[in-house]
């Protein structure tokens, strides 16, 4: 009885002390567990510092500000083309001299593709003297020179204050690199032109002779939309968060045609006549310019 | 300063001209080149010959005008320091009268003595009326004595002699003058 009793207390003692070891292991875990936590919101808020930090001082690439920029800008424009012996050609107003780019907006849907909208217009165009600034009468003679230069002495004038301002209106896709402050975007545009036709007057003194002819060359539209295509190239550098620099390289190709009524007066026959010529020429020039582009995301 | 001004802005009262043409000569010119000019020789192309009628002028009278400058006129000077004209030319003659004559004959239609303003066109462009009436008082804006240059194309071809002379006569309101061009040679 007395073995029975004294195994019952030993068991129970057995019983207890397991009981007291298991109960110190689980406080010991708890501590490990909370130390864990405790190092979990160190890190956390070492983390929330450093996002701050980064908060204050703006990312020196391009690559957080490259989804939407608009871009203002200004250039000059070179005609590619040479006269010939078109009429329309020597008197068709070219996009050349000064360009403003009235806006250019650009949205990147992709990480690299995007679409852009811009709006250029050249408005001294209609300026004068026409063969000073943009010499347009010397090849406009010259052409004149080649239909009656055998049998008269030619002298011409043209002009038209009516035909308005060259203005490009295109959209098309861009493809945009960026390394860095640097952004290089090529991109092929597609629109249309508005160009603007002069009038051509000629005298016709007869070599020999007193006879006398004024010609003149009217067209029937002063203005004409054309459809046209530009590959081109931007050169951004990011200068500031919300700012970069541009520089601007497009080609423009566009056809036009119009209609021109040539009146013919000889003070010898004291008779007029009238006729059309229908032509077309493809204009060509070069825009180079530079502008500043506001990077809204 | 203010006395530069005034002395630049001082409008002097404007200055009333008066001119009449003291001379007049004619010449044949030969009009093959851009413009006619006088002939050397006694032969000229028959379709580039040109009648060149020239009139000098005198100066016969200076007033002052009778309408001084107003004291706006002054105030606007003042401004912008510019006093306008300030000579007014007028001439006293009015031509009246422009006829040429064929002294040979020219063609069937046109015999010696003939008038053939028809066939002379102005600067080439159009032709003298018929009866050579011009009634055409001469300005000038010009405070030096002006000439009067016309240029008279001859736009038909002779018929029967290459030699041509013609007779001028220009009728002024007061006056008429007669002049002859020296013979030439239209081949």
């Amino acid at each position: 009885m007395k073995k029975y009793l004294c195994l019952i207390f030993v068991i129970c003692g057995l019983k207890a002390a397991a009981q007291q070891h298991s109960n110190e292991l689980e406080k010991l875990e708890i501590k490990k567990k909370k130390l864990e936590i405790k190092k979990l919101e160190l890190e956390i808020k070492e983390q929330k510092l450093s996002l701050r930090h980064e908060k204050n001082e703006w990312s020196k690439t391009y690559l957080d500000r490259s989804k939407f920029f608009l871009s203002f800008g200004m250039g000059g424009s070179i005609p590619l083309q040479h006269s010939t012996n078109s009429l329309i050609d020597n008197l068709v107003i070219n996009n050349q001299g000064f360009y403003i780019q009235f806006l250019s907006a650009t949205l990147f849907l992709h990480k690299n593709w995007g679409v852009e909208l811009s709006v250029k217009m050249n408005p001294g165009v209609t300026t004068y003297p026409y063969d000073t600034v943009y010499g347009y009468k010397t090849p406009f003679n010259n052409h004149l020179q080649a239909l009656y230069g055998d049998r008269y002495f030619v002298s011409s004038t043209e002009f038209n204050w009516q035909a308005g301002p060259n203005v490009t209106l295109m959209a098309g896709p861009v493809y945009k690199m960026i390394k860095g402050r640097f952004m290089f975007m090529p991109k092929l545009l597609f629109g249309m032109n508005t160009v603007g036709f002069n009038e051509g007057y000629a005298y016709l003194k007869e070599k020999n002779g007193n006879e006398i002819i004024d010609k003149s060359f009217i067209p029937v539209s002063s203005n004409k939309t054309s459809f046209a295509i530009s590959p081109g190239f931007s050169a951004s550098y990011r200068f500031s968060k919300k700012w970069a620099a541009n520089i601007d390289v497009n080609y423009y190709r566009s056809a036009v045609s119009n209609t021109y009524t040539e009146l013919t007066r000889s003070y010898k026959t004291q008779t007029s006549s009238t006729s059309t010529i229908s032509e077309s020429v493809v204009n060509q020039w070069v825009n180079i310019g530079a502008g500043i582009s506001l990077l809204i995301k | 300063m203010i006395g530069t001004v005034q002395a630049c802005c001082n409008c002097a009262d404007e200055i009333f001209y008066q001119f009449k043409v003291n001379k007049v000569e004619v010449s044949n010119l030969d009009n093959s080149g851009i413009v006619p000019v006088p002939t050397q020789g006694d032969t000229v192309n028959k379709k580039a010959y040109c009648l060149g009628i020239i009139m000098t002028t005198t100066k016969v009278a200076l007033q002052k005008n009778a309408v001084p400058n107003l004291f706006v006129q002054t105030a606007s000077a003042q401004v912008d320091c510019f006093c306008g004209g300030g000579f007014y030319g007028q001439m006293a003659d009015t031509l009246l009268s422009l006829r040429i004559y064929t002294v040979n004959d020219f063609d069937s239609t046109h015999r010696a003595g003939a008038e053939i303003n028809s066939y002379f066109f102005s600067d080439g462009r159009y032709p003298l009326a018929a009866n050579g009436l011009f009634n055409q008082p001469l300005y000038s804006y010009d405070f030096a004595s002006p000439s009067y240059v016309y240029n008279y194309m001859l736009m038909h071809e002779p018929q029967f002699s290459s030699l041509c002379q013609f007779k001028v006569e220009v009728d002024f309101s007061n006056r008429k003058y007669e002049l002859l061009t020296k013979p030439i040679n239209l081949l």
